[in-house]
C-alpha cells in the first residue's frame, strides 16, 4: 500500500507512524466488497487510542463479519491538523486512508470528558457537519458509546445515536438491520426509527427538554411513539463465552500501553462512592482462570508481546488470582514474558507475587487511600484502613521496597481540615514505619510521594447530587495539606484544579453544555486532557459567549427530586440505591461489598455476574 | 591491545563459547518507511517471538535479545540493504531464518538474506563504511539539469556545508565522503546515484548533497519532496568496500540447507 497522504506532509509533522498504520494484525479488506464501512474513532492521539483495550476487541468483533470494514480513526495531533486544514485533506482512516465522509458510521469511544471538542474537531475535519440535524443522507451517522455516554446530554446534539453498554451484545443487530434498511432503499431516517426497538439505544432527536426559570430541568419527554421512557444499559452475562480476540494489533512506534492485555473482569465489587465506574460497569462478572490462560497463549503467539497486563478495576478481587498470577509465571516467565500488575491491594500475597514478576527491580508501591482520615475512608467506602496500608508499607519496606506512592482526594464531601491534615500524617506514619526497620534493613532512604487528584462527582455515584468545591477552593485545600507537611522524605504534588473544574462541569452537564462545547472548539480547544494545550481562558470565554454558567452545573448541590440529565438511562443500579448510599455516606456509615454481602443495588435485574453467585 | 598483567587472570579463563550469528539483510518500504530505528529493533524483536525462533539472550536481570543493527535509516527513506545481527541460542538453518521471519514480519519489511557469521567478524554498525543510494529529486531538477551540472559539482576541490553534529553544526568539507555520484535518469523521470561515506567515523546523509547540488545548480532546495532509496551498505575489506553481507560467513552452512 502507498500513503495516499503526501510524504511532504508527513516528513514534516512529529512521529508521522501515528497516521500510517500497516501494524501487524491490522485488517485489510476490499472497501468495495463489503456493505458497511465502519469508523471506530478514538478522539485522542493514535499513542493514546492503540492503548485502548475496548478499541482492540470491538476492532476484531466487528471486523469477524464479512459484510462490514471496520477502520480506525484517530485525532490528528495539532501539526497534522494544521497541515491537513492547510492542504485540505479530510480526516481519514488509518487502515485505507479513506475520508471519513466516506463510511457508514463514525462511532467514537468517549473515555473521558476531556475529549469531547477532539470529537467536534475530527467530524469538522471529515467535512461532516456538526450538527446531527445538519447531516444528509449521504453523510455518516455519528455513534458514541463508552462509559461517559451514560451521561449523553452534552453531546445530545451532535449525535445520532448512543449506544449505551457493553458493544459485542447488540452490534451485530444493529449492523444486520443498517444492512437490510440499505438494501430496501431506506433512509437514515427509517434505520434511526428502527434503532427505537432497542432498549440501550438512545437516539437525542425523540426526546425534548424543557427548563424551568431557575436553570433545572422541567421535563424530559419522548416525542415519538416508541421511545422509551427509560433506557438500559446492555452487558455481557457470560465472560467466558463472549467474543475476545485471539489476536491483538502490534504498533510498529511506541504507544502508552504496548502489551498484551487480559481483562479479568468486568464491574467491581467495592462500591467506593466517588466511582463512576464502580457502578456503571456493576455487576461483577469473572472469567475463569482456565479462559484467561488460553488466551493469554493466543495474543502472545499472535503479538510477540513481552508483556502481559491484567487488567480490571481492582485485581486482587479477581477469585482465581492465585491460580492465574502462578499459571501466567509458570507458562510465560520462562520465555522472558513481564507480567505487569496494575491495582493491587498490597498484602503478603501480592508482595511475594511482585518479588517474583520483577525480579530485582524495585518500583513504587502505591496505595490509594483516597483520603486522608477513617472517617473520610468511611463517608466514602473506601475499604482500606490506616493500619492495612501501615501493614502492606511494612511488609514492602521488609522486602526491600523503599518508595511509596500515596493517592488521595481533596474536596470530597463532608471534608474538614482534619480530612487535609490527615494526608499528611498518614504519610508521616508510613516514613516513621520505614524507621523502625533495622539501621541494616534501609540501605536507602525511604521516599513517598502523595499525591491528590481534585473530586470531580460523577452521575450515577453517590455523589451525583454533590457540589464541587471551585477551583479557588481545592487550591486553599492543597495548601493546607502541603503545610502540614514538613518530612524531606515526603513529596506532595496536587493537581491541576482548572481542569477539574471544567470536567465537573461537563461530566454533569445537560443538553445545553453542547453550546459550550461547540463555542470552546471555535475559539480552538482540542486535545484538553493534555495539560500543555488546555486553556482554561478559553473554556470560561466559552461559557461566557453562549451565557451558561459552569457553577450550575459544577459547584451546585441538587436536591433529590431535581431531574437530572441522565435520568433517561439505566445503569441498573437504581436511583434509590445511589441515594440511599448517599445518606449513609453523610453518616460515615460502610457499605458491604458485593461479594460480602447483596445490597440490593438493582444491577440483578441483568440476569447475571456475582449477583447470581452467592445467593 | 595487548594483555597487560592487569588483564590476565588465570582463574576467569573459559574457553570461547561458540556463538551463533546471523547477518540479516532485509527491506524498508513505502508501508514503513515513516518507523524509527528504535521502533524497527522492537518490531524485529516482537517477530522472532511470534516466529518462535530460538533467540539468544542477555544475561542479567532485564534479558533481552542480542540482536543489533546497522546504520539507523533517516524517517522516510527506504531501503533494500539493512542489516542487523541476530544471535541464536543453537545454529539454525539461515534459510528457515529467512522464511520464518517473512511470515510474520509487516508489509515493507523483507527478509532478503541471512548469512550465518564467523565469530570474528566484526559487527553490522561498527564494520559500516559506506552506504549506496538512489535519489529521487523532484521536478524543477530536470535529467538536463543534472547532465549539465554534475561534472562540475564533484570536481570541486571542497564543497563546504554546514552540518550537524550532536551538539551544534559547523562548516564541514563534504566532497571527501562522496565517493560515487552519477546521474541515472530514465527518460523525464529525475534520478542520481551516490555512494557515501556512513559509520562512526564518517558519514554524510544524501540529503546534504542534495541540498549542496541545490545549491551548486542553483535550484530552491524542497527537502520534503525530494525522495531517498538505500541500495546497500558496505564495509571495508583491506582496501575496496564490500556489502556488509559478503566475506563474512563462518563458510559452513552459507549455502541454503
Amino acid at each position: 500500500m502507498k500513503n495516499k497522504i503526501p510524504d511532504e506532509i508527513l516528513l514534516q509533522v512529529e512521529k508521522p507512524g501515528r497516521y500510517t498504520g500497516n501494524e501487524i494484525n491490522m485488517v485489510i479488506k476490499d472497501p468495495k466488497q463489503v456493505d458497511i464501512r465502519f469508523g471506530f474513532c478514538f478522539p485522542d492521539v493514535y499513542e493514546v487510542g492503540m492503548s485502548h483495550l475496548g478499541l482492540q476487541i470491538l476492532y476484531f468483533f466487528l471486523n469477524r463479519r464479512e459484510d462490514t470494514y471496520c477502520e480506525r480513526f484517530f485525532a490528528p495531533w495539532t501539526d497534522m491538523d494544521a497541515m491537513m486544514r492547510e492542504r485540505e485533506i479530510p480526516l481519514f482512516s488509518i487502515e485505507t486512508q479513506d475520508s471519513a465522509k466516506e463510511f457508514d458510521f463514525l462511532a467514537f469511544t468517549l473515555q473521558y470528558e476531556m475529549s469531547y471538542t477532539n470529537i467536534l474537531n475530527m467530524l469538522d475535519l471529515g467535512g461532516v457537519p456538526l450538527y446531527a440535524k445538519d447531516r444528509k443522507e449521504s453523510d455518516p451517522l455519528v455513534i458514541c458509546g463508552g462509559s461517559c455516554a451514560y451521561n449523553p446530554e452534552p453531546l445530545a446534539d451532535f449525535v445520532d445515536f448512543f449506544y449505551l453498554g457493553e458493544g459485542e451484545v447488540l452490534y451485530d443487530d444493529i449492523l444486520e438491520l443498517y444492512k437490510q434498511n440499505k438494501k430496501n432503499g431506506g433512509t437514515k431516517a427509517e434505520f434511526l426509527e428502527k434503532l427505537l426497538d432497542f432498549d440501550s439505544i438512545y437516539i437525542p432527536k425523540y426526546y425534548d427538554v424543557t427548563y424551568k426559570k431557575n436553570g433545572e430541568i422541567a421535563s424530559f419527554t419522548p416525542n415519538h411513539l416508541k421511545a422509551r421512557k427509560v433506557l438500559k444499559k446492555t452487558i455481557v452475562t457470560d465472560m467466558d463465552h463472549v467474543f475476545y480476540p485471539e489476536k491483538q494489533l502490534v504498533p510498529l512506534i511506541d504507544v502508552v500501553h504496548d502489551r498484551v492485555t487480559l481483562e479479568l473482569f468486568r464491574g467491581c465489587i467495592r462500591g467506593c462512592r466517588f466511582c463512576q465506574a464502580g457502578f456503571v460497569y456493576r455487576p461483577v462478572r469473572e472469567k475463569t482462570a482456565e479462559t484467561l490462560l488460553k488466551q493469554a497463549r493466543n495474543l502472545v503467539e499472535a503479538s510477540g508481546h513481552e508483556e502481559i497486563s491484567l487488567i480490571s478495576l481492582s485485581t486482587s478481587d479477581y477469585t482465581c488470582f492465585p491460580q492465574l498470577a502462578n499459571g501466567l509465571l509458570d507458562e510465560f516467565s520462562k520465555d522472558s514474558i513481564n507480567i505487569s500488575l496494575p491495582s493491587l491491594r498490597i498484602d503478603a500475597f501480592s508482595l511475594d507475587l511482585m518479588q517474583k514478576v520483577q525480579e530485582v527491580r524495585k518500583s513504587s508501591l502505591t496505595f490509594a487511600p483516597e483520603a486522608g482520615t477513617q472517617r473520610l475512608r468511611d463517608v466514602i467506602n473506601k475499604n482500606l484502613s490506616e493500619e492495612e496500608i501501615l501493614r502492606g508499607s511494612a511488609l514492602a519496606f521488609e522486602g526491600g521496597w523503599n518508595r511509596v506512592k500515596l493517592y488521595f482526594m481533596i474536596g470530597l464531601p463532608t471534608e474538614t481540615e482534619e480530612d487535609l491534615i490527615g494526608i499528611a500524617t498518614l504519610s508521616e506514619k508510613i516514613v516513621e514505619t520505614y524507621y523502625k526497620l533495622s539501621k541494616e534493613k534501609r540501605p536507602r532512604p525511604v521516599q513517598v510521594v502523595a499525591s491528590s487528584s481534585c473530586f470531580v462527582p460523577k452521575p450515577f455515584t453517590p455523589f451525583q447530587w454533590d457540589a464541587q468545591d471551585t477551583h479557588m477552593e481545592f487550591l486553599e485545600k492543597a495548601k493546607i495539606v502541603k503545610k502540614h507537611i514538613t518530612k524531606k522524605q515526603i513529596k506532595y504534588n496536587y493537581h491541576e484544579a482548572k481542569l477539574s473544574s471544567l470536567e465537573g462541569a461537563l461530566a454533569r452537564g445537560d443538553r445545553r453544555i453542547g453550546k459550550v462545547l461547540h463555542r470552546a472548539w471555535e475559539l480552538g480547544c482540542v486535545f484538553d486532557g493534555w495539560s500543555d494545550l488546555f486553556d482554561y481562558n478559553k473554556w470560561m470565554q466559552a461559557f461566557e459567549d453562549t451565557g451558561i454558567d459552569p457553577a450550575f452545573y459544577a459547584n451546585r448541590e441538587r436536591s433529590y427530586d431535581e431531574i437530572l440529565p441522565w435520568d433517561h438511562i439505566s445503569v441498573g443500579v437504581t436511583k434509590a440505591f445511589l441515594m440511599q448510599e448517599r445518606e449513609k455516606a453523610l453518616k460515615a456509615q460502610v457499605t458491604p461489598n458485593c461479594r460480602q454481602d447483596c445490597s440490593h443495588c438493582g444491577a440483578k435485574s441483568f440476569g447475571g455476574g456475582i449477583c447470581y453467585d452467592y445467593n | 591491545m595487548t594483555t597487560t598483567e592487569k588483564d590476565y587472570n588465570p582463574k576467569a579463563f573459559t574457553p570461547p563459547k561458540e556463538r551463533f550469528l546471523y547477518r540479516v539483510k532485509f527491506t524498508k518500504g513505502e508501508e514503513v518507511k515513516f518507523i524509527g530505528h528504535l521502533d524497527i529493533m522492537r518490531l524485529f524483536q516482537r517477530a522472532i517471538k511470534r516466529a518462535k525462533l530460538p533467540v539468544a539472550y542477555s544475561q542479567g536481570f532485564n534479558p533481552h535479545q542480542l540482536l543489533s543493527f546497522a546504520s539507523p535509516l533517516t524517517l522516510g527513506t527506504t531501503s533494500e540493504g539493512e542489516y542487523g545481527d541476530f544471535e541464536m541460542a543453537r545454529k539454525i538453518n539461515p534459510q528457515t531464518l529467512v522464511d520464518s521471519l517473512n511470515e510474520v514480519l509487516p508489509r515493507g519489511v523483507r527478509v532478503i538474506s541471512a548469512v550465518p557469521m564467523k565469530n570474528q567478524a566484526e559487527k553490522a554498525m561498527a564494520a559500516m563504511a559506506g552506504a549506496e543510494y538512489i535519489i529521487y529529486p523532484e521536478e524543477s531538477m530536470t535529467p538536463n539539469i543534472i547532465e549539465a551540472h554534475l561534472d562540475g559539482f564533484l570536481k570541486q576541490q571542497e564543497i563546504i556545508m554546514m552540518k550537524k553534529t550532536k551538539k551544534d553544526t559547523k562548516a564541514t568539507d563534504i566532497r571527501q565522503d562522496i565517493f560515487d555520484m552519477k546521474h541515472i535518469s530514465d527518460g523525464k523521470e529525475p534520478k542520481i546515484y551516490v555512494f557515501l561515506a556512513a559509520g562512526s567515523q564518517r558519514n554524510l546523509k544524501p540529503s546534504l548533497v542534495m541540498e549542496a547540488f541545490y545549491q551548486y545548480v542553483g535550484l530552491e532546495f524542497f527537502p520534503y519532496r525530494i525522495k531517498y532509496h538505500r541500495l546497500e551498505l558496505y564495509r571495508k575489506e583491506g582496501d575496496t568496500l564490500v556489502p556488509l553481507s559478503e566475506g563474512i560467513s563462518d563458510g559452513n552452512g552459507a549455502e541454503p540447507v
